[in-house]
């Protein structure tokens, strides 16, 4: 699988950045390079292997349901905009929506 | 003109009754101060790592069980990315390519018939923080937002059907029936005002006879059996006028007006979602060990089917008493608290009053079978009263209101409601005798046939009680004496 410029603008659409072209032109074989190291895989012999998400194979550690008490957050300290005790965020859609 | 069928599935958001969030100790309650209940997990502060509440598991699997789902010892959790300022994280926690639950079924009746609904799978999954909108009633118009992230991290089933539905009022049969599961199985309370269970529809529309399904749209955020059934008849109309104007159905989410009966679109192709999603790196593979499930599986509480049944056949319960009872969880919850008081009472005569009396008093005064003062203890020993002759049944009647107002306890009322019924013979005797005494004529008409003239003899000793006699008693007591003379 090759990664061409649509692909590297989809992504950052899908992250939100914004970068000017020349930087696309810098990323782009950086991108492709990283790629290409995943078709090392190819090599191994790898027939009947599960795919594997993690790598080990240990389980997942569980909680009992006990509320605890939060110490304060100072949440209003890490909000840019803080308004009646809430995070104050600026207009989601733009005006002409609906 | 072409026929269309219609093809519905329907996916359901429920809120598992946990004490805590599903990665974080917070509280999950409804209604508390705004970000009061929060930690950093649920600000997706920097290195918080999310730990998974095994309550939420519990709940899961027992709903999956419920709905004859199979259970896979085996899911794990997936990160659902997209951006929205009511999901601190920029991801959501939820379950994909393996969740707890697979294949299952759920059956429903329409119109005196079953039919067999497909259940495709129950994951599990966070539900997302609440925006706050300014300035407008909803986000259109709005100037800006308040995020309130108490709901952020709440447990969440995503309980996903098969498109096996053919019509709105089938949509709302099966809404009903999971709402009676997911609540008399005890994971989640079933409140559709406050959001504890949502529902997303995906209709769409085919000529009839074709094989494939038509494109369908998502219609979101259905909070109530109407809405639901209004929505689904709303979108079916404007894909019907869409296509046989020439149009065609585009995939995408919309979102349903009450006010204005129609469906809008929410995003448009051009922005679908692309989610990426991956396994979560912060959490290893969920696995339900033998054991754990076993335990599970003896615990799960009385499967509603399995209640239905008991109600009629061991209880004696009319099928709509047994309606009325399994509509909703607080009236059943203080059923079976009310016939645990006293075991000698029959439960049918205490659910006669739970579904009758009490049930219309509770609704005309907008109270509730969890709120009200009149306890299910003061019910039993109530119709305790009624069945040992103490009180009347008409006497019952105003109790009831009386002790929904004060909480105060049957035996206390009846002294302040004029004391007992009388149900002494030898007091009522001297009663009827003296109103025989007065109304010599009336005898001579009861003995010359006319036996309904008894009932004016009845009300003169029930004036002269005070209306406390006990009316068989003094029936008896009248037809004996005139007997006797």
């Amino acid at each position: 699988m090759s990664i061409d410029k649509k692909d590297l603008e989809h992504v950052l659409k899908l992250a939100h950045l914004d970068i000017p072209d020349s930087e696309k032109e810098e990323f782009l074989p950086q991108l492709q390079r990283t790629f290409s190291f995943m078709k090392a895989m190819d090599s191994l012999p790898l027939e009947g292997v599960e795919p594997s998400a993690y790598a080990n194979n240990q389980a997942q550690f569980l909680r009992e349901d006990t509320p605890e008490n939060q110490a304060d957050l100072y949440m209003e300290k890490n909000a840019p905009d803080w308004d009646q005790g809430c995070f104050s965020v600026p207009q989601i859609l733009s005006g002409g929506e609906s | 003109m072409t026929e269309f069928e219609v093809v519905i599935g329907i996916e359901v958001h429920a809120q598992l009754k946990t004490k805590t969030k599903l990665f974080s100790t917070a509280a999950n309650n409804f209604g508390d101060d705004v970000n009061t209940n929060v930690t950093p997990v649920c600000l997706g502060m920097p290195g918080a790592l999310p730990v998974l509440n095994k309550k939420a598991v519990e709940f899961a699997i027992t709903a999956g069980l419920a709905l004859d789902c199979e259970i896979n010892l085996t899911s794990v959790f997936s990160r659902k990315n997209y951006f929205y300022p009511d999901l601190p994280k920029g991801y959501q926690i939820s379950q994909f390519d393996l969740p707890i639950c697979g294949l299952g079924h759920l059956d429903i009746d329409v119109d005196g018939v079953t039919k067999r609904i497909g259940i495709t799978r129950i994951h599990m999954e966070e539900d997302a923080g609440k925006l706050l909108h300014q300035g407008a009633d909803g986000i259109a118009g709005s100037t800006h937002s308040l995020v309130d992230l108490n709901r952020a991290g709440t447990p969440l089933i995503e309980i996903v059907s098969e498109p096996d539905m053919r019509s709105a009022s089938e949509a709302k049969a099966y809404m009903v029936a999971l709402r009676e599961i997911v609540q008399h199985m005890g994971v989640c309370d079933g409140n559709m005002d406050q959001g504890s269970m949502r529902a997303d529809a995906n209709v769409s529309i085919r000529p009839v006879g074709q094989k494939e399904f038509g494109t369908r749209a998502e219609v979101k955020n259905l909070n109530s059996f109407r809405s639901l059934e209004r929505a689904i008849n709303v979108e079916v109309k404007r894909q019907k006028a869409l296509i046989l104007s020439g149009g065609t159905v585009i995939q995408e989410t919309r979102n349903y007006d009450d006010a204005t009966q129609s469906t809008t679109s929410l995003r448009g192709k051009a922005d679908a979602h692309d989610y990426r999603y991956f396994p979560e790196p912060d959490l290893p593979p969920l696995i339900v060990t033998q054991d754990w499930f076993k335990t599970i599986k003896e615990a799960l509480p009385e499967h509603p089917v399995a209640k239905r049944e008991r109600y009629a056949s061991e209880l004696g319960l009319s099928q709509f008493e047994i309606k009325v009872l399994m509509g909703d969880i607080e009236t059943d919850t203080y059923f079976n608290a009310a016939i645990l008081v006293n075991t000698e009472i029959a439960p049918k005569e205490i659910c006669k009053w739970v579904v009758g009396d009490i049930n219309a008093l509770l609704k005309e005064t907008e109270s509730s079978f969890s709120k009200t003062k009149l306890s299910s203890a003061h019910l039993a020993e109530m119709v305790d009263l009624i069945l040992k002759g103490t009180i009347s049944g008409k006497m019952a009647k105003d109790m009831i209101g009386k002790m929904a107002e004060t909480g105060d306890a049957p035996a206390k009322l009846v002294d302040s409601m004029g004391g007992a019924q009388i149900s002494d013979e030898g007091a009522l005797l001297e009663a009827v005798k003296a109103v025989l005494d007065a109304n010599l004529d009336v005898i001579e008409k009861i003995k010359n046939g006319k036996k309904q003239a008894a009932g004016f003899l009845m009300g003169q000793v029930m004036k002269a009680t005070k209306g406390k006699a006990k009316p068989d008693l003094v029936s008896k007591l009248i037809f004996e004496e005139v007997k006797k003379r």
